[in-house]
């Protein structure tokens, strides 16, 4: 470790120091200003000169007091089952006041999983929520996303999965939980998390909007080397839930633009595509390991616009998306799950006999058809009244009517259980004249309860 | 003087001690002995883009110039492999995760292959001539060729069981150098392998996806852009080309794409038999696999790894297809490498050497005579999925794919968004055909071929037009004749153009069950149309069971009795 003083340039949130021995690209500092100290990162290096940038703001100290410590280190964090049931901040540092002992040090950029020995994802996991579990189910290993609007409720969404998920095997399972950005009024909310039934399971990453921009990027790196780790170390299925990738996106375009980027579409640097990447290929199966990472990042369309680059961008990398809908929104309806928007591209590898139940791709089929058919009959009648209706399409305008009210809608703090939602399912379908997308002898087990 | 790191900035590196050098040599960086590529001399200093991550790399950090340009090895043991973008067998790394500085190798050193010689002592050879041949997979016989650039008189040349680095004969030119030939020839990426001509296209590639076949056909040494948004089905079009397409060789490269893909196609394939040769498709498949977390400089190069190895089997006198998913990654690769090196952004940031840079991969297509001796001819396909931001199709990689390609096949998100898949637009799409290509259509599948082909976009065209009406004025509302056709493009859509990937029987059409496919749909449109024509009223026939029946068009044994009924329509009885 060597320290200096020499520092000869601070543009927030960047230091240059001189004099420096062998600089080490992503050298992990510490910079101590009169006793408060914070953490940087050597970014760019030329001769004796190196860029450290600071991990927090860098405003008000004064270039006389500051000093830089070169660790040596790359940036690194210490990793251990003992996570489950803690808070901690965007660097991985605890929250609770409580102390943690790691069991070792892991560099956080991670390497990319050689796709030789990725597995497919497969199983299940519920979520709690028929909209997913039943039409877009999730799969281990799979990254889906969800697709929110300014006002729609994403964050209460992966807050109901974060208490309620599981899986339908005797697996270890944990939940780890990122709120990037987030206001204090909700930060509660998620801190909360780690006092319900499921808390013990489960950690908690916050980085406030008051909080570093720098640390609002870090913390998706952070939750996936803890993920990594607890995942293909310890066997354990890890579901990772991170809200807001446009909060993200949108600390990574200011710290681009501070750093002088070029930027691309809507300012965002032209690197946000694997930058995103970077995080979400994280996720994953590997064939001789017993364990899982599956993501749902939570990403906020502005103005519903899906073609705005977040979204864009993660819809390009993710296995499928669950969008949310304004018009089942504005209608009262949650969870406001745009039924015909949505899709879970893996879907197949996580249903069925093996996994849920045999009736499962047939009913969710069955769905789809009489949604559209009920679709049909909404926009008809729109034209020429519910009265000149055929009698068909009546029977379709009502199933979609408890589809929506009675299916898709769902009490927060009700979670229900692929059986519980397999067996609405077959409920609701109870009307239709014929089910033409389920086979006779599954309508004969299950139709008839 | 040994070379030292003088400045690191992410992916770039200047170092001191290279001024010597040459723009494109390999260099090995610090005590990880990670990879770069050298990309400008300037005075002392030369810049190196890193092919792998920069983080630990120190200021002083000596380096090594190893004299060469990235080049892949190639020969026996490519097919049924996996490689990720700089070439290296993923297989032969033994970790779970991709560490840093791993060496370049590409093909088994220890498997002994039996190779039979086909040519004899004091035989002249030239570049290009088949010395001798190995079978490496059950399908595919590899020609061990004369590199380019030797000839002579063999001096030494035997059958019998050789690793890929043994010696299976000698040489000795005009000017008495001689050399010992192994069955590797190292070959760097960015160099266009040589060959004799490029001649017209004149084969059909047939894909076994309908919409394709027929409306959109393919050449054999063509090149197709195949832009779409995110989710319309590039993948799974991209992966039904690899699958099941008539060439002999398949190259897959997932460019700057999802790791899961990677693992669905080595799950899957192995089971997929190549409805050519009932054979298992990893008998002509290589794969190469960047995925988008892998360094990106590493993606640049993927995409010439993979053209290179396409080349090596197109010179053997093979047909090959590669197909690429997504080249917009690789551009995205280039745009990122122009702004490291200063270079300024025209459109969209990216550089203005786009256009060259994407003619430079897509100009290695097209149909050859071979080099040597023997006549040989063989060609190299390019289907290029492009990834366009929001998926506008106005920016600059699919514009400026669209100009080098010969076809451009836009999918589109709303008909993805109706589950109609694939979802190839056709009213944007094109795929212009040579006259040879048109005859051998006519000739080996159907004279009328085209004339089916044009009525049924006819009817796609027309039923745009009345579904913009109807969605004025409802469908209830439309005229008899409309009526009709907006339900005969239906069915059009959902029994001919509409393929099921996950359906086994729909996955593969065979071009004879196509032509027939659309011969019946035809004749059923045209049936229906002069039925209203000669004053039928569209209620009175829209209920005959003949358009439930219609869905038996996806069942090839059904065919025969389809054809009959339809051809039975309005005959005898009356209206
Ligand atoms: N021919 C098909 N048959 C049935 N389903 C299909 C077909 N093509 C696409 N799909 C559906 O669409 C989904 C997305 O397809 P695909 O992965 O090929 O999209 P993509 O265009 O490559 O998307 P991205 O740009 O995000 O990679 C598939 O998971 C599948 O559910
Ligand atoms: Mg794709």
């Amino acid at each position: 470790m060597e320290t200096y003083k020499t520092i000869t340039k601070i543009k927030d949130p960047l230091i240059t120091v001189t004099g420096v021995e062998n600089a080490m690209n992503g050298d992990m500092c510490i910079i101590n200003s009169g006793g408060t100290e914070m953490l940087g990162e050597i970014i760019t290096a030329y001769g004796q000169d190196a860029v450290v940038e600071a991990f927090r703001p860098l405003r008000g100290l004064s270039r006389s007091k500051l000093q830089v410590t070169c660790t040596g280190e790359i940036f690194s964090i210490g990793v251990t089952e003992h996570i489950l049931g803690r808070a901690f901040d965007g660097l991985g540092r605890v929250t609770d006041g409580g102390k943690l002992v790691p069991e070792k040090k892991t560099i956080v950029y991670g390497s990319p999983i050689n796709p030789y020995v990725r597995d497919k994802p497969k199983d299940f996991i519920e979520t709690g929520i028929s909209g997913i579990d039943c039409l877009n189910s999730l799969v281990m290993g799979q990254k889906l996303p969800i697709f929110s609007g300014s006002g729609l409720p994403g964050s209460d969404i992966a807050i109901e999965i974060v208490k309620n998920a599981k899986t339908r095997k005797d697996t270890k399972f944990a939940v780890l939980f990122g709120a990037m950005g987030v206001k204090d009024s909700e930060a509660n909310k998620f801190t909360d998390l780690l006092d319900g039934k499921n808390g013990d399971r489960t950690a908690v990453f916050i980085n406030r909007a008051s909080d570093s921009i720098i640390e609002r990027i870090t913390l998706p790196k952070i939750i996936m080397t803890h993920a990594e780790y607890l995942a293909f170390e310890r066997g354990y299925d890890v579901l990772v839930v991170l809200t807001d990738m446009l909060s993200y996106a949108d600390a990574l375009r200011q710290l681009s633009s501070e750093r002088k980027q070029v930027p691309g579409r809507r300012g965002y640097s032209s690197s946000l595509y694997t930058d995103l990447a970077t995080i979400y290929e994280r996720c994953g199966k590997i064939k001789d390991l017993k364990g899982s990472i599956t993501l749902i990042p939570i990403v906020t369309m502005p103005s519903d616009d899906i073609t705005h680059p977040v979204p864009d961008l993660t819809g390009y990398i993710t296995e499928g998306q669950i969008l949310l809908s304004r018009d089942l929104f504005n209608r009262k309806i949650f969870p406001p799950i745009d039924v015909l928007g949505s899709l879970s591209r893996l879907m197949d590898n996580g249903i069925g006999k093996n996994f849920t139940r045999e009736d499962h791709r047939q009913v969710a089929n069955q769905l789809y058809f009489a949604f559209s058919k009920g679709m049909d009959a909404r926009n008809l009648s729109a034209l020429i009244g519910e009265n000149g209706l055929s009698d068909d399409d009546k029977i379709y305008l009502k199933f979609l009517d408890d589809f929506e009210n009675k299916f898709i809608r769902q009490q927060p703090g009700e979670p229900r259980s692929i059986e519980e939602t397999l067996d609405l399912a077959w409920t609701i379908m109870k009307d239709l004249q014929s089910l033409p997308r389920i086979e006779k002898n599954i309508i004969e087990k299950y139709g008839k309860k | 003087m040994v070379a030292k790191v003088l400045a690191i900035n992410e992916n770039t590196i200047i170092a001191a001690g290279l001024e010597n050098s040459h723009v494109g040599n390999l260099v090995r960086i610090g005590k990880d002995k990670i990879f770069g590529e050298i990309v400008s001399v300037s005075g002392k200093e030369t810049s190196i883009q890193a092919y792998e991550d920069t983080n630990g790399i120190r200021i002083n950090d000596e380096m090594e110039d190893l004299n060469e340009p990235l080049s892949i090895e190639l020969g026996p043991g490519l097919l049924t492999n996996i490689f990720d973008g700089l070439g290296r067998r993923l297989s032969a790394l033994n970790s779970n995760f991709i560490a840093r500085g791993a060496t370049l190798i590409s093909l088994d050193r220890q498997k002994k292959w039996s190779f039979k010689a086909l040519k004899k002592k004091d035989d002249t050879v030239e570049s290009g001539d088949v010395l001798g041949e190995v079978k490496e997979t059950a399908l595919i016989t590899t020609k061990i060729l004369v590199p380019p650039g030797i000839r002579g008189k063999i001096i030494d040349i035997s059958s019998g069981e050789f690793t890929v680095n043994q010696n299976i004969a000698e040489l000795k030119d005009p000017e008495g150098n001689s050399f010992k030939l192994n069955m590797i020839q190292k070959w760097p990426v960015r160099m266009p392998r040589p060959f004799r001509s490029k001649l017209n296209l004149h084969d059909p590639l047939l894909t076994g996806q309908r919409v394709f076949d027929t409306l959109f056909p393919i050449a054999k040494g063509g090149t197709v852009a195949l832009p779409g948004g995110f989710g319309v089905g590039k993948t799974f079009l991209e992966h039904a080309f690899a699958k099941f397409s008539n060439t002999d060789i398949s190259i897959y490269v997932g460019c700057g794409e999802r790791g899961n893909e990677m693992a669905e196609v080595l799950n899957s394939f192995p089971s997929v038999l190549d409805p050519h040769s009932g054979k298992s498709i990893m008998n002509k498949m290589v794969l190469i696999a960047n995925t988008s977390n892998m360094p990106i400089i590493a993606r640049e190069a993927s995409i010439f790894t993979g053209i290179t190895i396409a080349e090596f089997y197109r010179d053997m006198g093979y047909s090959v297809l590669l197909t690429a998913d997504s080249t917009s990654r690789w551009a995205e690769a280039l745009r990122e490498l122009g702004s490291e090196m200063g270079e300024m952004p025209v459109e969209e940031g990216f550089p203005s050497s786009l256009f060259s840079s994407l003619a430079a991969f897509y100009s290695r297509a097209g149909v050859v005579d071979t080099l040597g001796t023997d006549k040989k001819s063989g060609s190299v396909t390019i289907i290029g999925a492009i990834s366009p931001p929001g998926g506008d199709f106005s920016e600059p990689v699919t514009q400026t794919t669209a100009r080098l390609a010969d076809s451009y096949i836009e999918l589109d998100s709303k008909l993805a968004g109706e589950r109609h898949y694939p979802p190839v637009n056709w009213t944007n799409s094109y795929s212009p055909l040579s006259g040879e290509i048109q005859q051998f259509y006519k000739k080996n599948i159907g004279p009328d071929f085209f004339t089916y082909v044009k009525r049924l976009l006819d009817l796609l065209h027309e039923s745009d037009k009345i579904n913009e009406i109807a969605s004025i004025v409802g469908r209830e509302a439309l005229p008899d004749k409309q009526a009709a056709i907006l339900r005969l493009s239906d069915i059009a859509k959902l029994f001919f153009l509409q393929q099921n990937a996950f359906d086994e029987e729909d996955a593969y059409t065979p071009i004879e069950i196509t032509y027939k496919m659309m011969n019946i749909l035809t004749s059923f449109i045209d049936k229906i149309t002069s039925m209203i024509d000669s004053g039928a009223k569209y209620s009175d026939i829209k209920s005959n069971p003949i358009w439930e029946r219609m869905s038996d068009l996806k069942h090839a044994t059904a065919l025969d009795k389809l054809e009959k009924d339809v051809n039975a329509l309005g005959m005898g009885k009356t209206k």
